[in-house]
């Protein structure tokens, strides 16, 4: 990955009508893929409760192994009634294959997430955070656009574990918004 | 000098554009008044396919149709709601045919609001998805860094099939200031006199 950064980093001739110029191609946009096994995960701030609770991605995964699972909306049908029970019926199953925490991200704000983890009795168990303005999601590329349905850009349904502040394994749904890989079986399976 | 008057004329708009003081040609199609009818937009009621026009909504009623800045936030959980939901049975009895709450969030997010305050029967939780209904009113609240987008200011409406009666709005215009009771406010309609 380094060597291909680095290839490209170097001014590239664009051929074009007129005389040619040398113009460096940006590699962020060439490179800006989802996040991979083996990528270290994202220093960026989720909230906890409120907005003024703040837990960092970077310092929370560093250590460890976490499950991380991850969906379009609190209170949507499926969400609610398979993929965030599934984690909570698991719990007992994560521990006792070493998982430190299991975490819930959604793009909602933090008093919205807090909500729906009480409703769904998950305090104690998973940790709800709220990436309220979407820059974790955006930062993992992992988004999808639900601005018709739910208002605004959203995670795609997603599960990952981390160890020791890198991707390990990764599950993204096809669409984003199914569920047919990401559910806690499918991540048991793999830890 | 008729270029200067024109000089004039468009530098007074610009400057009412940019300390976003609408025009007053734009204000018929940015704020509601009095004797308005409701726009022909729609709000969400229980899930993203039920979208019903908030001048369907009101229709043939007399109504209010208050705004809350978030649904699950604090304020308008502990204290903005609860005043609704303690005055419906008084708002029946008045002759008010329907209580709507009307928040920028999805509709499974102003549902699940609505089930947790136990509100059913009460007050109908609209949900103003995109914040279109919101943007009508010219009723917006920069909410994007404590809860990740734009929301809308605290008001009410009185309303009387479709059209608007009385408009109270927040004084302090921030939206954070607490609305204890639809009564207590100042109306729109003394301010702007």
């Amino acid at each position: 990955m380094q060597a291909i950064r680095s290839l490209l980093s170097k001014s590239l001739t664009i051929a074009g009508s007129g005389p040619c110029r040398s113009r460096p191609l940006s590699t962020t946009s060439v490179l800006n893929m989802p996040i991979q096994v083996g990528n270290p995960i994202p220093s960026v701030d989720l909230f906890e409760g409120d907005p003024g609770s703040k837990v960092n991605t970077g310092e929370l995964f560093a250590k460890g192994k976490s499950v991380i699972f991850a969906v379009p909306g609190a209170f949507t049908p499926t969400c609610s009634k398979d993929h965030l029970p599934g984690y909570l019926e698991n719990f007992e199953k994560f521990k006792s294959k070493g998982v430190d925490r299991v975490v819930c991200i959604s793009v909602n704000d933090p008093f919205v997430m807090a909500a729906w983890g009480k409703n769904l009795n998950a305090d104690g168990k998973i940790r709800m955070l709220a990436d309220t303005c979407g820059d974790f999601s955006k930062k993992v590329d992992l988004t999808v656009d639900l601005a018709a349905v739910l208002g605004s850009v959203r995670s795609k349904r997603y599960a990952m574990v981390v160890t020791d502040g890198k991707v390990t394994a990764l599950q993204v749904e096809p669409d984003g918004t199914g569920l047919s890989c990401s559910a806690a079986k499918d991540i048991l399976s793999v830890i | 000098m008729a270029t200067a008057q024109l000089t004039r004329r468009i530098t007074t708009s610009l400057l009412n554009n940019s300390l976003h003081r609408p025009a007053a040609c734009c204000q018929i199609k940015r704020y509601l008044k009095i004797g308005d009818t409701l726009p022909d937009i729609k709000l969400y009621e229980d899930n993203p396919d039920n979208g019903i026009s908030v001048r369907d909504i009101y229709k043939g009623k007399k109504g209010v149709l208050f705004s809350v800045v978030g649904a699950f936030t604090p304020g308008c959980t502990h204290a903005h709601i609860p005043e609704y939901l303690e005055s419906a049975d008084k708002f029946k009895e008045e002759g008010y045919d329907l209580i709507g709450c009307v928040s920028v969030n999805d509709p499974f997010v102003m549902a699940a609001w609505g089930q947790d305050l136990k509100a059913e029967g009460k007050i109908r939780m609209l949900a103003d998805t995109k914040g279109e209904f919101t943007k009508a009113m010219g009723m917006e609240l920069d909410c994007s860094k404590l809860l990740g987008n734009i929301r809308s200011r605290r008001y009410s409406l009185v309303i009387e099939d479709s059209k608007v009666h009385t408009i109270n709005e927040d004084p302090q215009h921030s939206g954070l200031v607490c609305l204890l009771c639809i009564r207590n406010l100042k109306t729109k309609a003394q301010v702007m006199s």
